[in-house]
């Protein structure tokens, strides 16, 4: 477990984010659609292209 | 931006703290701009011109843009869903793979490297405005012996009374860029290809290495790496949006897709017209006025970028106790000052040593991120202690052994080596299978694994890092 006493106020910023209502959602589907298109499939067609 | 104090009289956006849903108000749009003006800067010239070296303009832009967008796809991944989960910075984003001791190593990878970018960049910065000064007339032949320290030394404060602002000072700055970076950076993109498009044709790039397979797989390669030098960066921006779905796109079109898109100015210059500089290339197709634009738009986009390094690395430095206490104002100027020394004192220097300096920075990259998409994703289930983060006592859940986490340590060790076996990044000499497979995702493949293997035999069983 935790020893340190932290500065107060990042105390009460760490209290809020422990909150899971408190933190920023992660990736949506469609955000995972998008990745996968222009992180992975996307390059793939281009590295075809090129090639051919 | 919250204008509640946090030490001295700091913004919390000014510190390494995290930034609560309520202070995260930049959406996509906003988030966009500042990628975009982050990542459009000389070094895409440079980019463009070493592919070039290797390949013609269709294959070289394939392999440019698709090796950027695999970068940008593994930065993203790696510190995206940490940062705006938390409302943190990549080093913070590092800490529950390195541990509250060993993430100074991150720390120094990013100062590192953010001081050599922007070293460069101000430097160019320094030559575009001594080059516009003699362009219209307003100084002599010459005169860039004492223009060009001066205007680095200026282009230097300008960075820190921007970023007295702390965030809000970038994002004001980057939405006065933003305009003027996209439409001269379409126009030169529209110049060169219709005036050259037949040189472009015919142009065979200079240093082919006779097998096309290799330069192919080098060109990617160039793309993948110049990418990874985002890591650094992307944190301190993405951590100001609310969600990880407010930064995906931003992330993946605002910072991925400009450097390959203004790399093929770099591409076509140095195949059509044997330079990749546009102030050169634009005086000879249009005279001095279009090389005048061009030189303005080397210096604003440069501007903008080293704005938001500056920013990057002040926000990481923050993390350090004893800069953590320090105001603001004296955190940016430990960001700052190593720069114009640089760029003022000791530029040839570090022209000279500038490649060996960030070959050796770049290739940790790859492991880097592979370690924190491994933690994230396969380790944590995509939740991290964020008290843990900020506990630096040997109690906390990432003090591991002496607040180092020796599955970290190990995969860059041997995502390094693995690195420096496939592709030696000073002499570009390789081994089988980089031909076939590029060096940076290998390297970042072999890191991802150890760091699994490591943690399931040596950290888990130990009950140590929070698992």
């Amino acid at each position: 477990m935790a020893e340190t006493t932290l500065p107060p106020e990042l105390e009460r910023r760490i209290s809020e984010l422990e909150d899971p209502a408190n933190q920023g959602d992660g990736f949506t589907g469609a955000d995972w659609v998008w990745l996968w298109v222009l992180g992975v499939i996307g390059p793939v067609l281009l590295l075809i292209w090129g090639w051919v | 931006m919250s204008e509640e104090p946090i030490q001295s009289d700091d913004t919390v956006d000014e510190s390494a703290w995290p930034l609560l849903q309520s202070e995260r108000s930049w959406g996509q749009f906003e988030l966009w701009v500042v990628l975009l003006v982050a990542a459009s800067a000389t070094w895409c010239y440079i980019i463009g011109e070493y592919v070039g070296y290797y390949l013609n303009m269709k294959m070289g832009a394939a392999a440019m843009i698709a090796g950027s967008m695999i970068g940008m796809f593994l930065v993203t991944l790696a510190v995206v869903p940490s940062a705006t989960r938390y409302g943190i910075d990549s080093i913070s984003s590092s800490k529950p793979q390195f541990g509250n001791k060993g993430w100074v190593i991150t720390v120094f990878l990013q100062y590192t490297s953010i001081i050599g970018w922007n070293s460069l960049l101000l430097i160019f910065f320094g030559l575009s405005v001594a080059q516009f000064l003699t362009t219209t007339g307003i100084t002599a032949e010459g005169s860039g012996v004492w223009v060009v320290p001066v205007a680095t030394a200026v282009a230097c404060l300008g960075v820190y009374l921007v970023l007295l602002k702390g965030a809000s000072g970038v994002e004001r700055v980057t939405k006065i860029l933003f305009l003027f970076i996209v439409g001269v950076g379409v126009w030169m993109i529209y110049m060169l290809l219709t005036n050259e498009s037949e040189a472009l044709a015919a142009a065979k790039p200079a240093y082919a290495s006779g097998s096309l397979l290799w330069d192919y797989t080098t060109g990617l390669e160039i793309g993948i790496v110049s990418l990874l030098s985002w890591w650094p960066y992307i944190g301190a921006m993405v951590r100001e949006s609310p969600n990880a779905h407010t930064a995906t796109l931003p992330s993946m079109l605002g910072m991925g897709l400009p450097v390959p898109i203004l790399s093929i100015i770099g591409l076509a210059a140095i195949l059509a017209l044997e330079t990749s500089d546009p102030s050169a290339w634009l005086v000879e197709l249009g005279g001095p006025v279009y090389g005048s634009i061009a030189l303005l738009f080397v210096i604003a986009a440069n501007f903008g970028t080293a704005v938001i390094g500056v920013y990057a690395s002040a926000i990481g430095l923050k993390h350090i106790p004893a800069i953590g206490k320090m105001p603001w104002k004296v955190a940016l100027l430990l960001g700052l000052v190593p720069v114009a020394f640089v760029g003022i004192v000791i530029q040839d220097w570090f022209f000279n040593n500038f490649g060996t300096f960030l070959a050796f920075i770049g290739v940790t990259f790859a492991p880097l991120v592979a370690i924190q998409i491994v933690d994230y994703y396969l380790l944590r289930n995509q939740r991290l202690d964020i008290r843990a983060m900020y506990d630096n006592s040997p109690g906390s859940s990432y003090a591991y052994w002496a607040g180092f986490n020796p599955a970290a340590l190990a995969a860059m060790v041997a995502g390094f080596f693995t690195y420096i076996y496939l592709l030696d990044p000073l002499t570009y000499e390789s081994n089988f299978p980089y031909e076939y497979m590029t060096a940076a995702l290998p390297t970042a493949v072999v890191g991802g694994v150890v760091y699994l293997i490591v943690t399931k035999l040596v950290v888990q069983p130990a009950k140590l890092g929070g698992y």
